[in-house]
């Protein structure tokens, strides 16, 4: 079993038992264009590439190409040639940009790990946190206090082990080694860069990774994958899209999800273009308008319901991609049978599968499966979890710029016939006795007493996609923004079982002080004993004193650092913020702090801007009072609207 | 790529805030009632997700329509 493999030139791959194996690897790139010849004439001197003329294909067919076979260092050196002779745009270059180890992998049919969770059982684990700096670091559970004691440990241990898992280690690991270095402790390692980028509308800052040849190294403090999946997740993940774990590690689920179709295009030797070409084709304004809208949201009315149904599409838009054969090749392509999506008049080519819809059956059959052994073995939990991630990203890139198999049209005619889906299923639920109260994109939310069951068959029935009962509420609470209206994506409620579903209140917001956050918990855990109108009633005075325990802890300022903490997550660097506020005056206080880190402070003085980041220097009373009144309209809502209806009821029987 | 023409509820948004800009200008009962009005056609913006309709339209549709229902419950 291959844990590791990294290099350049020489390739290294490193088994369970610490077998290091070393490979010769040349990578192949393709050039396509008008006069292939010029390109053959000026490069064949070339005495340290291998150049033909081939037939190759990539999703839209088959093509006369050359290939170059060239050591991977030397790739990028070849694409500027190319560049510089069809200045810039003349050819088209592919597997170029794809990752070495992949290629590599793939065309060894090498494979990472195993797709045996009992394998991964084997796997030597060595866990490293530093809970102090270099002060206090822990290992495999021990405490050491002395760093030249705890890098005899550490190193001693790396013998046998095949994995690390560092809390903080990518933050820490370059001093450590640095010490271990002096100490005659000699590995090969080396340091990603750092960046800042957005993704889903959130800037994230990914710290330089601390990357170990021959032992792959996650830092599970800012892993968003191994946090989702732990090792077994991303291990079998690692094996499925032939990617080190290490650089999985580090990396989001779309970037995953693009790596899995590079692998399956690999296998089935289809190339991969450098630059995409598949542009925005030219369209009226009607259908621009028309298509260029995301998934239907409705509009909820504030209130409490009673006896809620909330039924979800399982991946719905990814499922959408495979049942209705959408891929950058079929929608709008060339072919001879099609279906028209009448509301946006693309037409979806049937002659033939589309690739990235292909892909996406393949991934969707294999979450199918991973979710029915999950419900046997727990062990699956996480790997679930990352295949989930997968399926989520896997529609949002086909709207990214810089992905493979991405088109605007493709993304736009997802989610058309998303919205079409939903309105559908609307009809089925009105048609079936049911009252329609919030639709989100791929979530419906019914009361009513008809047949739950005979809903979804229809629905499943009449728009080939699988709907699930995602539970049925006691009650659920829709609340109002701060306009009055219904808020889109506010709503907590209770469902038969007794499980609590919170979503967009302040509990769940990390820009709220966590008292705020503690009087929610204990308001909601209250709620949770609430089965009818009556016992909302009953709880109002208990939640209440909850709130007003709260407010007099804040007002005699007895309020702890965790209870007044803020966080945010900075988005620009200080200079940037266009308003000074308190968050700017935290992140002026946090020098080192980079867009996407996430800042903790305590408000001093709001007015005045004046924060504090590390020392207890008092609190402003005003600003967390506001706070908390906030946070209480909103979940003291239910006492109010209930008051408000059983008086309406009461209204209407007399 | 990705979204490049605004949302219906985006739409709407600015149609309020135009609205708005009259304010000073007239007394603050009224204020109210043109807030009124604004909120319902809040509340109805959703219909611009699927049906391609002028927003200025979307908005008198969607105020008509509320107001309509309450006169007299359908």
């Amino acid at each position: 079993m291959i844990v590791d493999v990294y290099g350049m030139d020489n390739l290294y791959t490193v088994d369970l038992h610490h077998n290091k194996k070393e490979w010769k690897y040349l990578h192949e790139i393709y050039v396509y264009g008008p006069s292939l010849e010029k390109i053959h004439d000026e490069l064949g001197g070339i005495p340290w590439i291998k150049i033909e003329e081939r037939y190759m294909k990539d999703i839209y067919g088959e093509k006369k190409v050359l290939s170059i076979l060239t050591s991977p260092r030397k790739v990028r050196t070849i694409v500027d040639a190319v560049e510089s002779i069809g200045r810039k745009y003349q050819y088209q270059i592919y597997n170029a940009d794809i990752d070495i180890l992949q290629a590599f992998l793939v065309k060894n049919s090498l494979e990472l790990f195993s797709n045996r969770i009992d394998d991964l059982e084997e796997l030597e684990v060595l866990e490293i946190g530093f809970q102090n700096g270099l002060n206090e670091i822990e290992i495999n559970g021990e405490t050491f206090h002395n760093v030249s004691v705890a890098i005899d440990e550490f190193f001693t241990l790396l013998k046998d082990s095949n994995v690390i898992i560092s809390n903080q280690g990518d933050t820490f690991f370059p001093k450590f080694f640095g010490i271990a270095n002096k100490y005659g402790y000699n590995t090969y390692h080396r340091i990603t860069k750092e960046r800042s980028f957005e993704s889903y509308g959130r800037v994230v800052h990914r710290k330089s990774g601390f990357i170990i040849e021959g032992i792959p190294h996650i830092d599970a403090s800012t892993s968003f994958m191994y946090g989702e999946g732990g090792l077994m997740g991303l291990s079998l993940l690692s094996n499925f899209i032939s990617v080190p774990i290490w650089k999985l590690a580090r990396i989001t689920p779309g970037t995953a999800v693009s790596s899995y179709e590079v692998k399956r295009s690999l296998e089935m030797g289809v190339m991969i273009p450098l630059y995409k070409w598949d542009h925005e084709e030219p369209k009226d304004i009607d259908t621009f308008i028309e298509a260029d809208r995301g998934g239907l949201i409705l509009q909820p009315k504030p209130g409490v319901y009673w006896d809620v149904y909330e039924i979800d599409f399982s991946s719905m838009y990814p499922s959408i991609i495979v049942f209705y054969n959408l891929s950058p090749e079929t929608v709008n392509g060339k072919c001879r049978e099609f279906e028209t999506i009448e509301s946006l008049g693309f037409r979806i080519c049937k002659d033939h599968e589309g690739y990235l819809s292909r892909f996406l059956r393949d991934l969707l059959l294999h979450r199918l499966e991973i979710k029915k052994i999950k419900k046997v073995d727990g062990r699956f939990e996480g790997v679930d979890a990352v295949f989930k991630w997968l399926l989520l990203t896997s529609f949002g890139y086909t709207g990214y710029k810089n992905a493979k198999f991405g088109k605007i049209e493709v993304h736009e005619a997802v989610t058309g016939i998303g919205r079409e889906i939903l309105q559908k299923s609307m009809q089925i639920a009105t048609e079936e006795g049911f009252k329609v109260i919030h639709g989100i994109v791929d979530s419906l939310w019914l009361s009513g007493n008809g047949d739950i069951n005979r809903v979804m068959e229809r629905i499943e029935r009449e728009t080939r996609l699988q709907i699930a009962l995602e539970g049925k509420y006691r009650w659920i609470v829709f609340l109002p923004s701060r306009e009055g209206i219904g808020a889109l994506n506010r709503y907590f409620g209770l469902m038969y079982g007794g499980k609590m579903k919170v979503r967009g209140i302040d509990m769940r917001r990390s820009d709220v002080p966590n008292i705020c956050k503690r009087m929610q918990e204990e308001i909601l855990l209250l709620y949770s004993n609430v089965n009818s109108r009556e016992d909302f009633s009953m709880v109002k005075e208990k939640a209440t004193a909850i709130y007003e325990k709260y407010m007099e802890i804040l007002q005699t300022g007895r309020a702890t650092d965790e209870d007044l903490t803020v966080n945010f997550v900075a988005t620009r660097y200080p200079e940037f913020y266009l308003n000074s506020n308190v968050r700017k005056s935290a992140l002026m206080k946090n020098p080192e702090a980079k867009p996407g880190d996430k800042i903790s402070f305590i408000v001093v003085n709001e007015k005045s801007k004046i924060v504090s980041v590390m020392d207890s220097i008092g609190y402003d009373i005003g600003f967390y009072v506001r706070k908390l009144k906030s946070s209480w309209e909103q979940i003291s809502f239910p006492l109010k609207d209930n008051l408000y209806q059983m008086i309406l009821e009461n209204y209407d029987r007399n | 790529m990705g979204r490049n023409s605004p949302s219906s509820r985006m739409e709407i948004e600015q149609i309020a805030s135009e609205i708005r800009k009259f304010y000073r200008l007239i007394p603050l009962e009224d204020r109210e009632l043109v807030e009124d009005l604004i909120s319902r056609a809040k509340e109805m913006a959703y219909l611009g997700s699927v049906a391609n309709l002028d927003p200025y339209f979307l908005f008198l549709l969607s105020v008509i329509i509320s107001l309509r229902k309450e006169k007299q419950p359908l």
